[in-house]
């Protein structure tokens, strides 16, 4: 009864640090939340239910039990993938651990708390997804269902959550000494991260190598539709535990299948009990432990100005840190990636003067989105100084340098990444080589417009205090504002592309650079005159 | 809104694309060149772990025969077959066969034969593509005899 109650109280703690599981101010908050849910629940199943109509009907995609089994089995995986990384961090390397140990409570208790409270956010989530896959499917399904359909339903909800959690909590423990021995030899880490890429890279062009020419959507849909049913059919054969547990659905249910279902989450849970908890304690106890033999040597440091001090600073930073290298690195590699695929398959369809337009109007946007992603890191460049910057600022010269410093080096690590990524575009597409400098000058520019941007969004509301006491800016609304500006800006421009190029293809050319430059000189301006105007009064 | 959400933004962007394109920005040309079917062509192999024997041979028009031989424990057998060029419009075959009226087999939309009877009267198949082109490839299957008679032939 004791340890029942210390794990209600450790649950009850840790449930209360998430939003949605807030204690409720009222009975009549309760009672709106509840609805509310119930609302949303009904909202999501609708919307499932027309997609599943679409498919029947117009699409010709068969909603059939087979693609039931498909789509839990690869919602189960991407879950299991998801809980082995969550748990690593949830599990072993949460900052909650340093308090919850302080309690008069065992390990094995908190272990078990953390996974009951993994639990129920599982069982939560599974509300807004499983939940209404089932309602929809029972409703517009082509496999017929009868009432134990219906009565199976909570048994899944209740089941499904385990196998995933349980197995990542197994699967957790090999991936956290991994990551120990990652984080010792940083060079190590880079260089997985990048050949896991790479590797990713290997496929997907492998698979973009199979698209035929000429490419005919429209035309080539019925093979299409059938090769996908298929790929369903064949993937489901390797689903062996879940053939038995979807079947527990449907009329053809037997005993075994829902012994296999109760069965593997049994077993799952009693294999993470004897597995990982065991060795819960010795893990969040000694992994944050290591010794640093770094041998430095002496040299006399080199006289530079303020500029190139706050820049060799920065590529230090970055080269120290696999984290932001790898960061840095992936930008540069995926935007070539991604213009390699996508230009493949536009150039495999057999397109009008209207298509050509629309092709440079969409890499134009594609590309910015990209651009979007990687220059919002710019958004948290001053905050990630946190406390630091107060020492950054009192230094007695133009430390406002310290912002331009900042930006080069993105701006440094975009023109790479666009080098490769046109001549990638070159290479592949039958644009001409005046056709790809101008592009690339106008990407060039807007690229460079909103990294500024982003900036500039950052002067003018720095989250240095989040950084200083947490550690990291979570949820830094810089971050949401600048990936806004730039998916605007990469909607605005595509618009514009095809509507100046389908008027006149040449006059289109000198329209849109010229609204680039517009568009660049704009934003540089503002940029300089709020770094003149707010840096100064950035206060810690 | 986070990095999640853009590469979910640029997935969706960038199949959105190829579909725009593929509509409005097709060459009209494209919309009425076909690509009809040049060949149809059976490629269903003997597997020797199941005993089932697979030949070839030509009828009085020159075209090929597959001749399949099951034992009679098999009552179930896949049909395979290859359409060419591969990007091919219109993929969709027709299996047609005198025993299916006589509720002797039963043919999927995939080409799985099933025996629906115990005997073994074996089953003639026709294979059509259906864009116009009526590419033709026929397969005879029979059953192998037991230990004590021959082969049952159609």
């Amino acid at each position: 009864m004791a340890t029942y109650n210390r794990l209600q109280t450790l649950v009850a703690m840790q449930l209360t640090n998430r939003k949605m599981f807030k204690k409720m101010k009222s009975k009549m908050h309760a009672v709106a939340y509840v609805l509310l849910r119930v609302l949303v629940i009904a909202v999501i199943t609708a919307i499932i239910a027309g997609v599943m109509m679409i498919c029947n009907s117009l699409l010709q995609i068969k909603v059939d039990r087979n693609l039931l089994l498909f789509i839990i089995a690869f919602s189960q995986i991407i879950s299991i993938i998801g809980f082995t990384n969550g748990l690593v961090n949830s599990l072993y390397l949460s900052k909650d651990n340093a308090i919850l140990l302080q309690f008069p409570a065992r390990h094995s208790e908190i272990f078990i708390s953390k996974m009951v409270v993994n639990y129920i956010v599982e069982f939560w989530r599974n509300l807004n997804f499983i939940l209404p896959l089932l309602l929809a499917f029972g409703i517009m399904g082509q496999t017929p269902v009868d009432v134990g359909y219906w009565l199976t339903i909570p048994l899944f909800l209740v089941f499904l959550p385990l196998i995933p959690l349980f197995l990542g909590a197994i699967l957790s423990i090999p991936l956290m000494y991994a990551k120990r021995l990652l984080n010792s030899i940083p060079l190590l880490q880079t260089f997985v991260g990048l050949s896991f890429l790479g590797l990713v890279i290997y496929w997907v062009i492998k698979i973009v190598a199979l698209i035929p020419t000429p490419l005919r959507l429209l035309a080539n849909y019925n093979s299409f539709i059938t090769g996908f049913n298929q790929f369903i059919v064949d993937a489901n054969s390797f689903f062996i535990g879940y053939q038995n547990i979807v079947n527990c659905l449907f009329d053809t249910r037997t005993v075994w299948d829902f012994l296999i279902l109760i069965g593997t989450g049994a077993v799952i849970v009693a294999l993470a009990y004897f597995l990982a908890m065991p060795l819960f304690f010795k893990i969040i106890s000694h992994f944050s432990e290591r010794s640093v033999d770094n041998k430095h040597k002496k040299h006399t440091n080199k006289q530079r100005g303020v500029f190139g001090s706050y820049f060799i600073k920065e590529i230090t930073t970055i080269m120290r840190t696999p984290g932001k290298l790898f960061s840095f690195l992936f930008g540069v590699v995926t935007l070539p990636f991604l213009l390699y695929v996508i230009n493949t398959i536009f150039t495999a369809i057999n397109t009008s003067a209207v298509g050509d337009s629309m092709i440079i109007g969409f890499n134009l946007m594609i590309g910015l989105f990209l651009a979007a992603a990687n220059n919002s890191s710019a958004a948290e460049s001053i905050s990630r100084e946190g406390a630091e910057f107060t020492v950054l600022k009192t230094a007695p010269s133009q430390t406002y340098k310290m912002v331009w410093s900042k930006v080069l080096v993105y701006e440094i690590f975009n023109i790479i990444s666009l080098i490769f990524g046109f001549t990638v575009l070159a290479s592949i597409t039958d644009l001409s080589a005046s056709e790809v400098v101008w592009l690339f000058l106008v990407f060039i520019l807007i690229s460079s417009g909103h990294l500024l941007w982003s900036v500039q969004f950052d002067i003018l509301n720095p989250r240095l205090n989040d950084v200083a006491s947490k550690g990291t800016a979570y949820n830094n609304p810089n971050v949401g504002k600048s990936i806004l500006a730039g998916l605007l800006t990469a909607v605005i421009f595509c618009a514009v592309t095809i509507f100046f190029m389908v008027d006149s293809y040449v006059g289109g050319w000198v329209k849109l650079i010229l609204f680039a430059v517009a568009f660049f000189v704009v934003r540089l301006a503002l940029f300089m005159a709020n770094l003149r105007v707010y840096f100064k009064r950035i206060e810690f | 809104m986070t990095k999640k959400a853009v590469v979910a933004i640029e997935v969706v962007v960038c199949l959105l694309a190829v579909v725009i394109i593929s509509i409005f920005g097709i060459n009209p040309e494209a919309w009425r060149d076909d690509i009809p079917a040049q060949s149809l062509v059976i490629t269903n192999q003997s597997d020797p772990v199941r005993e089932i024997d697979v030949t070839r041979s030509t009828d009085t028009n020159g075209r090929e025969v597959v001749n399949v031989k099951l034992p009679s424990s098999i009552r179930e057998y896949q049909i395979e077959w290859e359409i060419s060029p591969e990007n091919v419009t219109v993929t969709q075959i027709s299996f047609t066969s005198a025993q299916i009226g006589g509720n002797i087999i039963s043919i999927s939309d995939t080409g799985l034969v099933n025996f629906l009877t115990n005997s073994n009267e074996g089953a003639t198949i026709m294979l059509k593509t259906t864009d116009g082109t009526n590419r033709i490839a026929q397969m005879i299957i029979t059953f192998k005899a037991s230990s004590s008679g021959g082969d049952i032939e159609l």
